[in-house]
Protein backbone atom coordinates (compact mmCIF):
# COMPACT_ATOMS: atom_id res chain seq x y z
CA UNK A 1 0.00 0.00 0.00
CA UNK A 2 1.53 3.28 -1.07
CA UNK A 3 0.30 6.69 1.36
CA UNK A 4 -0.11 10.29 -0.01
CA UNK A 5 -0.79 13.28 0.80
CA UNK A 6 -2.57 15.59 -2.15
CA UNK A 7 -2.22 19.12 -2.42
CA UNK A 8 -4.25 20.91 -4.88
CA UNK A 9 -6.15 24.29 -5.01
CA UNK A 10 -8.45 23.48 -6.98
CA UNK A 11 -11.53 21.57 -4.95
CA UNK A 12 -13.22 19.82 -7.90
CA UNK A 13 -9.88 18.25 -9.39
CA UNK A 14 -8.39 17.19 -5.92
CA UNK A 15 -11.99 15.41 -4.47
CA UNK A 16 -12.12 13.93 -8.10
CA UNK A 17 -8.75 12.09 -7.95
CA UNK A 18 -8.68 11.64 -3.99
CA UNK A 19 -11.77 9.67 -5.05
CA UNK A 20 -10.52 8.08 -8.10
CA UNK A 21 -6.64 7.20 -6.51
CA UNK A 22 -7.45 4.55 -4.11
CA UNK A 23 -10.10 2.96 -6.56
CA UNK A 24 -7.27 3.00 -9.67
CA UNK A 25 -4.28 1.72 -7.60
CA UNK A 26 -3.00 0.14 -3.76
CA UNK A 27 -3.38 4.04 -2.21
CA UNK A 28 -4.35 5.78 0.23
CA UNK A 29 -4.80 9.16 0.68
CA UNK A 30 -4.06 10.37 4.28
CA UNK A 31 -4.47 14.08 3.66
CA UNK A 32 -5.72 16.90 1.45
CA UNK A 33 -4.39 20.13 1.34
CA UNK A 34 -5.57 23.31 -0.64
CA UNK A 35 -1.87 25.15 -0.70
CA UNK A 36 1.28 24.59 -0.01
CA UNK A 37 1.32 25.78 3.26
CA UNK A 38 -1.14 23.19 4.51
CA UNK A 39 0.53 20.35 2.13
CA UNK A 40 4.13 21.17 3.97
CA UNK A 41 2.21 20.83 7.04
CA UNK A 42 0.49 17.27 5.88
CA UNK A 43 3.78 16.23 4.61
CA UNK A 44 5.39 16.75 7.83
CA UNK A 45 2.74 15.44 10.10
CA UNK A 46 1.77 12.52 8.47
CA UNK A 47 5.10 11.29 6.76
CA UNK A 48 3.46 9.83 3.83
CA UNK A 49 5.20 7.83 1.20
CA UNK A 50 4.72 10.39 -1.32
CA UNK A 51 3.33 13.91 -1.39
CA UNK A 52 1.43 14.42 -4.85
CA UNK A 53 1.23 18.23 -5.20
CA UNK A 54 0.01 20.65 -7.94
CA UNK A 55 2.65 23.23 -9.27
CA UNK A 56 0.02 26.22 -9.75
CA UNK A 57 -1.18 27.13 -6.33
CA UNK A 58 -1.52 30.66 -4.87
CA UNK A 59 0.19 31.78 -2.09
CA UNK A 60 3.53 29.52 -1.31
CA UNK A 61 3.27 27.15 -5.09
CA UNK A 62 4.37 23.71 -5.12
CA UNK A 63 7.80 24.36 -5.80
CA UNK A 64 8.26 26.47 -2.60
CA UNK A 65 6.28 23.62 -0.46
CA UNK A 66 8.63 21.26 -1.77
CA UNK A 67 11.29 23.44 -1.03
CA UNK A 68 10.34 23.81 2.37
CA UNK A 69 9.06 19.86 2.96
CA UNK A 70 12.86 18.60 1.72
CA UNK A 71 14.58 20.82 4.56
CA UNK A 72 12.81 18.55 7.20
CA UNK A 73 12.48 15.60 5.01
CA UNK A 74 15.30 15.47 2.44
CA UNK A 75 14.39 11.55 0.89
CA UNK A 76 10.56 12.73 0.62
CA UNK A 77 9.07 11.58 -2.67
CA UNK A 78 7.22 13.83 -4.65
CA UNK A 79 5.29 13.42 -7.62
CA UNK A 80 4.61 17.15 -9.15
CA UNK A 81 1.89 17.86 -11.15
CA UNK A 82 0.96 20.25 -13.58
CA UNK A 83 -1.80 21.96 -16.09
CA UNK A 84 1.47 23.37 -17.83
CA UNK A 85 4.34 23.93 -16.12
CA UNK A 86 5.86 27.18 -17.51
CA UNK A 87 9.40 25.36 -19.58
CA UNK A 88 12.17 26.37 -16.64
CA UNK A 89 9.92 25.30 -13.99
CA UNK A 90 11.17 21.73 -14.60
CA UNK A 91 14.21 22.26 -14.65
CA UNK A 92 14.11 24.22 -11.10
CA UNK A 93 11.87 20.88 -10.03
CA UNK A 94 14.56 18.86 -11.10
CA UNK A 95 17.21 20.33 -9.11
CA UNK A 96 14.82 20.08 -6.02
CA UNK A 97 14.81 16.58 -7.07
CA UNK A 98 11.74 16.33 -7.44
CA UNK A 99 11.03 12.75 -8.88
CA UNK A 100 7.91 12.77 -10.63
CA UNK A 101 6.50 14.97 -13.22
CA UNK A 102 2.63 14.36 -14.62
CA UNK A 103 0.48 16.34 -16.30
CA UNK A 104 -2.65 17.17 -14.55
CA UNK A 105 -5.05 16.02 -17.78
CA UNK A 106 -3.53 13.07 -17.53
CA UNK A 107 -5.99 9.63 -16.63
CA UNK A 108 -6.28 9.12 -13.09
CA UNK A 109 -5.06 5.50 -13.38
CA UNK A 110 -1.75 7.12 -15.28
CA UNK A 111 -0.83 8.94 -11.98
CA UNK A 112 -1.40 5.45 -9.88
CA UNK A 113 1.05 3.98 -11.91
CA UNK A 114 3.09 7.04 -11.22
CA UNK A 115 2.76 6.82 -8.13
CA UNK A 116 3.83 3.32 -7.31
CA UNK A 117 6.80 3.95 -9.71
CA UNK A 118 8.15 6.21 -7.64
CA UNK A 119 7.68 4.17 -4.63
CA UNK A 120 9.61 1.69 -5.96
CA UNK A 121 12.03 4.57 -6.53
CA UNK A 122 12.13 5.17 -9.87
CA UNK A 123 11.82 8.44 -11.53
CA UNK A 124 9.11 9.88 -13.92
CA UNK A 125 8.23 12.30 -16.01
CA UNK A 126 5.68 12.51 -18.58
CA UNK A 127 7.06 12.93 -22.18
CA UNK A 128 4.63 16.12 -23.30
CA UNK A 129 6.28 17.43 -19.64
CA UNK A 130 9.83 17.12 -20.89
CA UNK A 131 9.04 17.55 -24.71
CA UNK A 132 7.32 21.09 -23.57
CA UNK A 133 10.15 22.35 -21.69
CA UNK A 134 12.52 21.34 -24.76
CA UNK A 135 10.75 22.59 -26.82
CA UNK A 136 9.37 25.54 -25.37
CA UNK A 137 11.86 26.95 -23.18
CA UNK A 138 14.13 30.05 -23.57
CA UNK A 139 17.33 28.83 -24.81
CA UNK A 140 19.41 32.12 -24.44
CA UNK A 141 21.05 33.16 -21.23
CA UNK A 142 20.66 36.14 -19.03
CA UNK A 143 23.74 37.92 -20.45
CA UNK A 144 22.56 37.33 -24.25
CA UNK A 145 19.00 38.14 -23.53
CA UNK A 146 20.48 41.42 -21.99
CA UNK A 147 22.74 42.15 -24.89
CA UNK A 148 19.18 41.76 -27.19
CA UNK A 149 17.19 43.88 -25.22
CA UNK A 150 19.44 46.53 -26.21
CA UNK A 151 20.17 45.23 -29.36
CA UNK A 152 16.66 46.13 -29.97
CA UNK A 153 16.86 49.82 -28.93
CA UNK A 154 19.24 50.17 -32.26
CA UNK A 155 22.37 50.48 -30.42
CA UNK A 156 26.04 49.69 -32.18
CA UNK A 157 27.72 46.75 -30.33
CA UNK A 158 30.10 49.47 -29.16
CA UNK A 159 27.56 51.15 -27.82
CA UNK A 160 26.05 48.23 -26.15
CA UNK A 161 29.79 47.20 -24.71
CA UNK A 162 29.69 50.75 -22.91
CA UNK A 163 25.84 50.34 -21.51
CA UNK A 164 26.80 46.87 -20.13
CA UNK A 165 30.20 47.42 -18.80
CA UNK A 166 31.52 45.04 -21.09
CA UNK A 167 34.33 44.64 -23.68
CA UNK A 168 33.19 44.81 -27.22
CA UNK A 169 34.45 40.87 -28.30
CA UNK A 170 32.14 39.68 -25.28
CA UNK A 171 29.31 41.53 -26.53
CA UNK A 172 29.62 39.60 -30.02
CA UNK A 173 30.21 36.97 -28.02
CA UNK A 174 27.13 36.71 -26.67
CA UNK A 175 25.21 38.03 -29.52
CA UNK A 176 26.98 35.12 -32.29
CA UNK A 177 25.50 32.66 -29.48
CA UNK A 178 22.54 33.90 -29.41
CA UNK A 179 22.51 33.94 -33.38
CA UNK A 180 23.09 30.99 -33.63
CA UNK A 181 20.86 29.66 -31.02
CA UNK A 182 17.95 31.06 -32.74
CA UNK A 183 19.66 30.07 -35.89
CA UNK A 184 19.55 33.91 -37.33
CA UNK A 185 22.13 36.37 -39.56
CA UNK A 186 21.92 39.50 -37.85
CA UNK A 187 21.72 40.65 -34.27
CA UNK A 188 18.88 42.53 -34.97
CA UNK A 189 16.73 39.40 -36.58
CA UNK A 190 18.16 37.41 -33.44
CA UNK A 191 16.54 40.40 -30.87
CA UNK A 192 13.31 39.86 -32.96
CA UNK A 193 13.34 36.17 -32.97
CA UNK A 194 13.79 36.63 -28.74
CA UNK A 195 11.04 39.42 -28.86
CA UNK A 196 8.58 37.32 -30.79
CA UNK A 197 9.02 34.28 -28.50
CA UNK A 198 8.40 36.78 -25.55
CA UNK A 199 11.95 36.03 -24.30
CA UNK A 200 12.88 39.93 -23.85
CA UNK B 1 -3.42 29.34 -19.57
CA UNK B 2 -1.44 31.41 -17.53
CA UNK B 3 1.77 31.30 -19.86
CA UNK B 4 -0.12 32.60 -22.88
CA UNK B 5 -0.09 35.84 -21.35
CA UNK B 6 1.36 38.70 -23.28
CA UNK B 7 4.91 39.73 -21.59
CA UNK B 8 5.87 41.43 -24.36
CA UNK B 9 3.98 44.24 -23.65
CA UNK B 10 6.10 47.23 -22.45
CA UNK B 11 4.90 50.47 -21.25
CA UNK B 12 5.07 52.33 -24.96
CA UNK B 13 7.11 55.44 -24.48
CA UNK B 14 9.97 52.76 -23.34
CA UNK B 15 11.72 53.24 -26.91
CA UNK B 16 10.54 56.80 -27.43
CA UNK B 17 12.31 57.86 -23.71
CA UNK B 18 15.39 55.79 -24.83
CA UNK B 19 15.86 57.44 -27.87
CA UNK B 20 15.04 60.93 -26.71
CA UNK B 21 18.19 60.03 -23.92
CA UNK B 22 20.39 59.49 -26.86
CA UNK B 23 19.65 62.69 -29.04
CA UNK B 24 19.86 64.91 -25.09
CA UNK B 25 23.57 63.25 -25.07
CA UNK B 26 24.22 63.69 -28.38
CA UNK B 27 23.17 67.53 -28.51
CA UNK B 28 24.77 68.16 -24.84
CA UNK B 29 28.30 66.81 -26.18
CA UNK B 30 28.35 68.82 -29.88
CA UNK B 31 25.90 71.67 -29.23
CA UNK B 32 26.87 72.39 -25.25
CA UNK B 33 30.54 73.34 -25.97
CA UNK B 34 29.87 75.39 -29.00
CA UNK B 35 27.12 77.61 -27.09
CA UNK B 36 29.43 78.64 -24.40
CA UNK B 37 32.82 79.08 -26.23
CA UNK B 38 30.71 81.14 -28.98
CA UNK B 39 29.10 83.06 -25.96
CA UNK B 40 32.31 83.94 -23.80
CA UNK B 41 33.90 84.65 -27.13
CA UNK B 42 31.39 87.50 -27.75
CA UNK B 43 31.48 88.48 -23.86
CA UNK B 44 35.79 88.55 -24.26
CA UNK B 45 35.62 90.56 -27.52
CA UNK B 46 32.58 92.65 -26.73
CA UNK B 47 32.52 94.24 -23.54
CA UNK B 48 34.06 97.05 -22.22
CA UNK B 49 33.41 97.22 -18.58
CA UNK B 50 32.94 94.69 -16.03
CA UNK B 51 29.25 95.97 -15.61
CA UNK B 52 28.68 94.83 -19.11
CA UNK B 53 30.88 91.53 -18.92
CA UNK B 54 28.61 91.41 -16.11
CA UNK B 55 25.13 91.16 -17.82
CA UNK B 56 26.42 89.76 -21.15
CA UNK B 57 27.79 86.53 -19.26
CA UNK B 58 24.23 86.38 -17.29
CA UNK B 59 23.10 86.19 -20.84
CA UNK B 60 25.37 83.21 -21.81
CA UNK B 61 24.29 81.48 -18.52
CA UNK B 62 20.57 82.12 -19.53
CA UNK B 63 21.53 80.37 -22.89
CA UNK B 64 23.34 77.43 -21.09
CA UNK B 65 20.03 76.55 -18.95
CA UNK B 66 17.84 76.99 -21.33
CA UNK B 67 19.37 74.60 -24.03
CA UNK B 68 20.20 71.84 -21.18
CA UNK B 69 15.85 72.03 -20.60
CA UNK B 70 15.42 72.40 -24.07
CA UNK B 71 17.58 68.89 -24.62
CA UNK B 72 15.59 67.15 -21.85
CA UNK B 73 12.62 68.39 -23.03
CA UNK B 74 11.75 70.55 -20.48
CA UNK B 75 12.49 73.61 -21.67
CA UNK B 76 8.72 75.35 -21.43
CA UNK B 77 9.63 75.42 -17.34
CA UNK B 78 12.49 77.47 -17.52
CA UNK B 79 10.95 79.35 -20.64
CA UNK B 80 9.73 82.57 -18.51
CA UNK B 81 12.80 83.52 -16.91
CA UNK B 82 15.26 82.58 -19.33
CA UNK B 83 13.05 84.69 -21.84
CA UNK B 84 13.39 87.43 -19.47
CA UNK B 85 16.58 87.64 -18.74
CA UNK B 86 17.47 87.24 -22.63
CA UNK B 87 14.95 90.06 -23.46
CA UNK B 88 16.67 92.74 -20.88
CA UNK B 89 20.14 92.22 -22.13
CA UNK B 90 19.39 93.30 -25.69
CA UNK B 91 18.04 96.53 -24.70
CA UNK B 92 21.06 96.78 -22.15
CA UNK B 93 23.23 96.06 -25.20
CA UNK B 94 22.43 98.70 -27.37
CA UNK B 95 22.54 101.22 -24.65
CA UNK B 96 24.98 100.63 -23.45
CA UNK B 97 27.42 99.24 -25.52
CA UNK B 98 29.49 100.94 -28.45
CA UNK B 99 30.68 98.86 -31.23
CA UNK B 100 29.80 95.10 -32.27
CA UNK B 101 26.39 94.03 -30.49
CA UNK B 102 26.25 90.07 -31.05
CA UNK B 103 27.04 89.71 -27.41
CA UNK B 104 23.92 91.50 -26.51
CA UNK B 105 21.09 89.59 -29.14
CA UNK B 106 22.45 86.17 -28.92
CA UNK B 107 20.68 85.24 -25.52
CA UNK B 108 17.38 86.55 -26.79
CA UNK B 109 18.08 84.74 -30.46
CA UNK B 110 19.11 81.21 -29.16
CA UNK B 111 16.77 81.51 -26.08
CA UNK B 112 14.05 82.30 -28.50
CA UNK B 113 14.56 79.75 -31.15
CA UNK B 114 14.94 77.15 -28.57
CA UNK B 115 11.54 78.10 -26.87
CA UNK B 116 9.03 79.47 -29.56
CA UNK B 117 9.05 76.11 -31.68
CA UNK B 118 8.34 74.23 -28.47
CA UNK B 119 5.73 76.38 -27.80
CA UNK B 120 2.05 74.27 -27.52
CA UNK B 121 -0.01 76.83 -29.76
CA UNK B 122 0.52 80.12 -31.30
CA UNK B 123 4.22 79.36 -32.85
CA UNK B 124 3.54 81.71 -35.59
CA UNK B 125 2.31 84.35 -33.64
CA UNK B 126 5.23 83.88 -31.42
CA UNK B 127 7.92 83.68 -33.97
CA UNK B 128 6.80 87.20 -35.26
CA UNK B 129 6.80 88.79 -31.77
CA UNK B 130 10.01 87.34 -30.88
CA UNK B 131 11.64 88.95 -34.22
CA UNK B 132 9.46 92.15 -33.69
CA UNK B 133 11.09 92.55 -30.52
CA UNK B 134 14.41 92.49 -31.55
CA UNK B 135 13.87 94.70 -34.61
CA UNK B 136 12.01 96.79 -32.10
CA UNK B 137 14.53 96.90 -29.28
CA UNK B 138 17.16 97.90 -32.58
CA UNK B 139 15.20 100.38 -33.70
CA UNK B 140 14.79 102.33 -30.26
CA UNK B 141 18.40 102.15 -29.94
CA UNK B 142 18.70 103.50 -33.61
CA UNK B 143 16.52 106.63 -32.30
CA UNK B 144 19.03 107.68 -29.47
CA UNK B 145 21.74 107.37 -31.90
CA UNK B 146 22.34 110.77 -33.93
CA UNK B 147 23.53 110.87 -36.23
CA UNK B 148 22.07 107.69 -37.77
CA UNK B 149 24.43 106.18 -40.99
CA UNK B 150 23.00 102.88 -43.07
CA UNK B 151 25.91 100.96 -40.49
CA UNK B 152 23.99 101.61 -37.64
CA UNK B 153 20.83 100.27 -39.13
CA UNK B 154 22.41 97.28 -40.34
CA UNK B 155 24.07 96.38 -36.95
CA UNK B 156 21.06 97.73 -34.69
CA UNK B 157 18.31 96.29 -36.80
CA UNK B 158 19.11 94.71 -39.72
CA UNK B 159 21.84 91.97 -38.24
CA UNK B 160 19.80 90.62 -35.13
CA UNK B 161 16.56 90.61 -36.91
CA UNK B 162 18.13 88.49 -39.67
CA UNK B 163 20.13 86.32 -37.16
CA UNK B 164 16.90 85.81 -34.59
CA UNK B 165 14.59 85.04 -37.23
CA UNK B 166 16.93 82.70 -39.06
CA UNK B 167 17.68 81.13 -36.06
CA UNK B 168 13.87 80.76 -34.95
CA UNK B 169 12.75 79.40 -38.57
CA UNK B 170 15.59 76.97 -38.74
CA UNK B 171 14.63 75.25 -35.32
CA UNK B 172 10.86 75.06 -36.77
CA UNK B 173 12.35 72.19 -39.10
CA UNK B 174 14.21 70.82 -36.60
CA UNK B 175 11.55 70.29 -34.03
CA UNK B 176 9.58 68.29 -37.00
CA UNK B 177 12.62 65.92 -37.12
CA UNK B 178 12.02 65.03 -33.76
CA UNK B 179 8.49 64.72 -33.77
CA UNK B 180 9.11 62.43 -36.88
CA UNK B 181 11.66 60.25 -34.84
CA UNK B 182 9.33 59.92 -31.66
CA UNK B 183 6.35 58.79 -34.20
CA UNK B 184 8.30 56.17 -35.78
CA UNK B 185 9.29 54.81 -32.59
CA UNK B 186 5.72 55.18 -31.33
CA UNK B 187 4.52 53.09 -34.47
CA UNK B 188 7.49 50.66 -33.72
CA UNK B 189 5.57 50.00 -30.30
CA UNK B 190 2.39 50.30 -31.07
CA UNK B 191 3.25 47.51 -33.99
CA UNK B 192 4.40 44.98 -31.10
CA UNK B 193 1.28 45.87 -29.37
CA UNK B 194 -0.77 45.30 -32.20
CA UNK B 195 0.86 41.59 -32.79
CA UNK B 196 0.44 40.40 -29.42
CA UNK B 197 -3.75 41.95 -29.53
CA UNK B 198 -4.38 40.16 -32.81
CA UNK B 199 -2.45 36.89 -31.78
CA UNK B 200 -4.61 37.37 -28.70
CA UNK B 201 -7.81 38.06 -30.43
CA UNK B 202 -6.64 34.90 -32.80
CA UNK B 203 -6.42 32.66 -30.43
CA UNK B 204 -9.57 33.11 -28.63
CA UNK B 205 -11.70 32.43 -31.91
CA UNK B 206 -9.58 29.32 -31.68
CA UNK B 207 -10.20 28.20 -28.60
CA UNK B 208 -13.92 29.17 -29.01
CA UNK B 209 -14.07 26.98 -32.23
CA UNK B 210 -12.56 23.80 -30.29
CA UNK B 211 -13.89 24.48 -26.78
CA UNK B 212 -17.42 25.64 -27.37
CA UNK B 213 -18.32 23.22 -29.71
CA UNK B 214 -16.93 20.44 -27.09
CA UNK B 215 -19.22 21.79 -24.12
CA UNK B 216 -22.37 22.28 -26.02
CA UNK B 217 -22.33 18.22 -27.14
CA UNK B 218 -21.11 17.76 -23.80
CA UNK B 219 -23.92 19.38 -22.24
CA UNK B 220 -26.87 17.46 -24.75
CA UNK B 221 -24.85 14.40 -24.05
CA UNK B 222 -25.23 14.78 -20.30
CA UNK B 223 -29.30 16.12 -20.61
CA UNK B 224 -29.36 12.71 -22.59
CA UNK B 225 -27.50 10.82 -19.49
CA UNK B 226 -30.36 12.25 -16.61
CA UNK B 227 -33.28 11.41 -18.59
CA UNK B 228 -31.79 7.72 -18.83
CA UNK B 229 -30.47 7.36 -15.75
CA UNK B 230 -33.32 4.97 -14.69
CA UNK B 231 -34.15 3.64 -17.33
CA UNK B 232 -31.49 2.54 -19.99
CA UNK B 233 -27.96 2.79 -17.71
CA UNK B 234 -26.59 0.86 -20.47
CA UNK B 235 -27.25 3.55 -22.41
CA UNK B 236 -25.82 6.02 -19.67
CA UNK B 237 -22.60 4.41 -19.82
CA UNK B 238 -22.20 5.06 -23.57
CA UNK B 239 -23.01 8.77 -23.27
CA UNK B 240 -20.84 8.93 -20.52
CA UNK B 241 -17.74 7.21 -22.28
CA UNK B 242 -18.25 9.16 -24.97
CA UNK B 243 -18.11 12.59 -22.97
CA UNK B 244 -15.03 11.31 -21.34
CA UNK B 245 -13.75 10.86 -24.97
CA UNK B 246 -15.09 14.27 -26.53
CA UNK B 247 -13.61 16.04 -22.93
CA UNK B 248 -10.23 14.33 -23.17
CA UNK B 249 -9.20 15.04 -27.08
CA UNK B 250 -11.15 18.70 -26.35
CA UNK B 251 -8.16 19.05 -23.34
CA UNK B 252 -5.97 17.58 -26.13
CA UNK B 253 -6.89 20.35 -29.10
CA UNK B 254 -6.50 22.97 -26.37
CA UNK B 255 -3.06 22.14 -25.53
CA UNK B 256 -1.94 21.71 -28.74
CA UNK B 257 -3.62 24.98 -29.72
CA UNK B 258 -1.60 27.12 -26.63
CA UNK B 259 1.70 25.30 -26.60
CA UNK B 260 1.84 23.38 -30.33
CA UNK B 261 2.88 26.13 -32.45
CA UNK B 262 5.98 27.49 -31.16
CA UNK B 263 8.90 25.63 -32.97
CA UNK B 264 12.36 26.11 -32.00
CA UNK B 265 15.53 24.74 -34.36
CA UNK B 266 17.23 22.28 -33.51
CA UNK B 267 20.39 24.29 -31.76
CA UNK B 268 18.01 25.86 -29.74
CA UNK B 269 16.18 22.66 -28.62
CA UNK B 270 19.74 21.26 -27.75
CA UNK B 271 20.59 23.99 -26.04
CA UNK B 272 17.51 23.49 -23.96
CA UNK B 273 17.81 19.80 -23.09
CA UNK B 274 21.42 20.19 -21.88
CA UNK B 275 19.86 22.79 -19.28
CA UNK B 276 17.08 20.46 -18.36
CA UNK B 277 19.73 17.25 -17.97
CA UNK B 278 22.07 19.36 -15.83
CA UNK B 279 19.38 20.86 -13.63
CA UNK B 280 18.65 16.87 -12.93
CA UNK B 281 22.44 16.52 -12.15
CA UNK B 282 23.46 14.89 -15.44
CA UNK B 283 26.62 15.83 -16.87
CA UNK B 284 25.88 16.98 -20.67
CA UNK B 285 28.84 17.09 -23.36
CA UNK B 286 27.26 18.50 -26.69
CA UNK B 287 29.08 18.14 -30.02
CA UNK B 288 27.28 19.90 -32.45
CA UNK B 289 28.68 21.30 -35.98
CA UNK B 290 26.18 22.45 -37.60
CA UNK B 291 24.68 20.75 -40.99
CA UNK B 292 21.77 20.94 -43.43
CA UNK B 293 18.53 20.75 -42.16
CA UNK B 294 16.42 18.76 -44.12
CA UNK B 295 15.49 16.46 -41.20
CA UNK B 296 15.35 19.43 -38.07
CA UNK B 297 11.92 18.71 -36.94
CA UNK B 298 12.47 14.49 -36.66
CA UNK B 299 15.68 14.88 -35.44
CA UNK B 300 14.39 17.50 -32.81
CA UNK B 301 11.84 14.45 -31.62
CA UNK B 302 14.46 12.21 -31.09
CA UNK B 303 15.99 14.57 -28.81
CA UNK B 304 13.39 15.19 -26.95
CA UNK B 305 12.51 11.74 -26.88
CA UNK B 306 15.67 10.46 -25.59
CA UNK B 307 16.06 13.11 -23.19
CA UNK B 308 12.64 12.15 -21.45
CA UNK B 309 13.97 8.95 -21.24
CA UNK B 310 17.07 9.91 -19.90
CA UNK B 311 15.23 11.87 -17.39
CA UNK B 312 13.19 8.71 -16.25
CA UNK B 313 16.76 6.83 -15.31
CA UNK B 314 18.14 8.42 -12.58
CA UNK B 315 21.74 6.07 -12.94
CA UNK B 316 22.85 8.29 -15.74
CA UNK B 317 25.21 10.29 -14.78
CA UNK B 318 26.92 11.77 -18.84
CA UNK B 319 25.29 12.33 -21.73
CA UNK B 320 27.03 12.62 -24.89
CA UNK B 321 25.10 14.14 -27.38
CA UNK B 322 26.58 14.52 -31.13
CA UNK B 323 24.93 15.92 -34.04
CA UNK B 324 26.91 16.36 -37.62
CA UNK B 325 24.74 17.04 -40.81
CA UNK B 326 22.03 15.13 -40.48
CA UNK B 327 22.35 13.09 -37.90
CA UNK B 328 22.14 12.67 -34.01
CA UNK B 329 23.21 10.79 -31.54
CA UNK B 330 22.14 10.69 -27.69
CA UNK B 331 24.37 8.20 -25.67
CA UNK B 332 24.67 8.11 -21.98
CA UNK B 333 25.97 5.82 -19.07
CA UNK B 334 23.09 4.53 -17.30
CA UNK B 335 22.41 1.44 -19.08
CA UNK B 336 22.21 -1.06 -16.48
CA UNK B 337 22.96 -4.08 -18.85
CA UNK B 338 19.89 -5.90 -18.67
CA UNK B 339 17.26 -6.90 -21.00
CA UNK B 340 16.89 -5.66 -23.98
CA UNK B 341 17.37 -1.68 -24.71
CA UNK B 342 13.53 -0.57 -23.85
CA UNK B 343 12.30 0.67 -27.50
CA UNK B 344 8.54 1.37 -26.27
CA UNK B 345 8.41 4.88 -27.04
CA UNK B 346 11.31 4.67 -29.43
CA UNK B 347 9.48 2.31 -31.57
CA UNK B 348 6.89 4.62 -33.21
CA UNK B 349 9.66 7.18 -33.48
CA UNK B 350 11.56 5.01 -35.51
CA UNK B 351 9.02 4.24 -38.13
CA UNK B 352 8.91 7.78 -38.84
CA UNK B 353 12.72 8.51 -39.34
CA UNK B 354 12.64 5.35 -41.52
CA UNK B 355 9.48 6.78 -43.40
CA UNK B 356 11.56 9.53 -44.12
CA UNK B 357 14.56 7.38 -45.46
CA UNK B 358 16.39 8.01 -41.95
CA UNK B 359 17.47 5.33 -39.97
CA UNK B 360 17.44 5.15 -35.85
CA UNK B 361 19.54 2.66 -34.59
CA UNK B 362 19.93 1.60 -30.43
CA UNK B 363 22.56 0.13 -28.52
CA UNK B 364 23.67 -0.67 -25.54
CA UNK B 365 27.48 -1.39 -25.23
CA UNK B 366 29.76 -1.19 -22.19
CA UNK B 367 27.15 0.26 -19.76
CA UNK B 368 26.31 3.17 -22.64
CA UNK B 369 23.37 3.49 -23.97
CA UNK B 370 23.16 5.06 -27.61
CA UNK B 371 20.38 6.41 -29.55
CA UNK B 372 21.10 7.67 -33.41
CA UNK B 373 19.11 8.82 -36.00
CA UNK B 374 20.73 9.30 -39.23
CA UNK B 375 19.22 10.16 -42.57
CA UNK B 376 20.59 10.40 -45.47
CA UNK B 377 22.29 13.32 -47.49
CA UNK B 378 20.26 15.87 -48.55
CA UNK B 379 19.46 15.84 -52.57
CA UNK B 380 22.76 17.69 -53.88
CA UNK B 381 22.21 19.97 -56.50
CA UNK B 382 21.80 17.80 -60.05
CA UNK B 383 18.68 16.00 -58.05
CA UNK B 384 17.27 18.77 -56.25
CA UNK B 385 14.55 19.73 -59.50
CA UNK B 386 13.14 15.88 -59.12
CA UNK B 387 13.18 15.97 -55.52
CA UNK B 388 12.46 19.34 -54.92
CA UNK B 389 8.60 18.61 -54.47
CA UNK B 390 9.31 16.51 -51.56
CA UNK B 391 12.24 18.24 -49.63
CA UNK B 392 9.87 21.52 -49.96
CA UNK B 393 12.38 23.76 -48.71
Amino acid sequence: MTTVVLADDEVLLRSALASLLPLEGDITVLAEASDGAEAVRATLAHRPDGLVIDLEMPGIDGLDAVADVRRTLPGQVVLMLTRHARPDVLRSALKLGVQGFAGKAAEPAHIASVIAALHGGRRWIDQDVSAAAIVDDCPLTDRELDVLRVTRDGYSVAEIATRMHLAQGTVRNYLSSAMQKTQTRTRHEAARYAREHDWL
Amino acid sequence: MEARRPRGALPPATTARSSRRRFRTLNLAVFLPVLSAVGALLVARQAQTWQQACVLGIGVVTVLVAFERWTAGDVARVALPCLAVAAAVWPYGVLTLDGPLAAAYYPIAVVGSLVVPRLPRHRGAAAIGLVAYVAAVGLLGLLTTTPVSADDLVDLVVVPTGFTAVLTGLMFPNERFYEVVADIEAERDREGELAVVRERMRFAGDLHDIQGHTLHVVKLKIALARKLLHSDTDRVEQELREVYALVGDTIEQTRELAYGRRRLNIVAELENAKNLLEAAGIGVRVDCRAGAARSDDLLAQVLRETTTNILRHSRATLVRITRAGNSLAVANDGADGQGPPDLRGLADLARRVSDDGGELTVEREGGWFRTAATFPAPPVAGDRVATAGEAGR
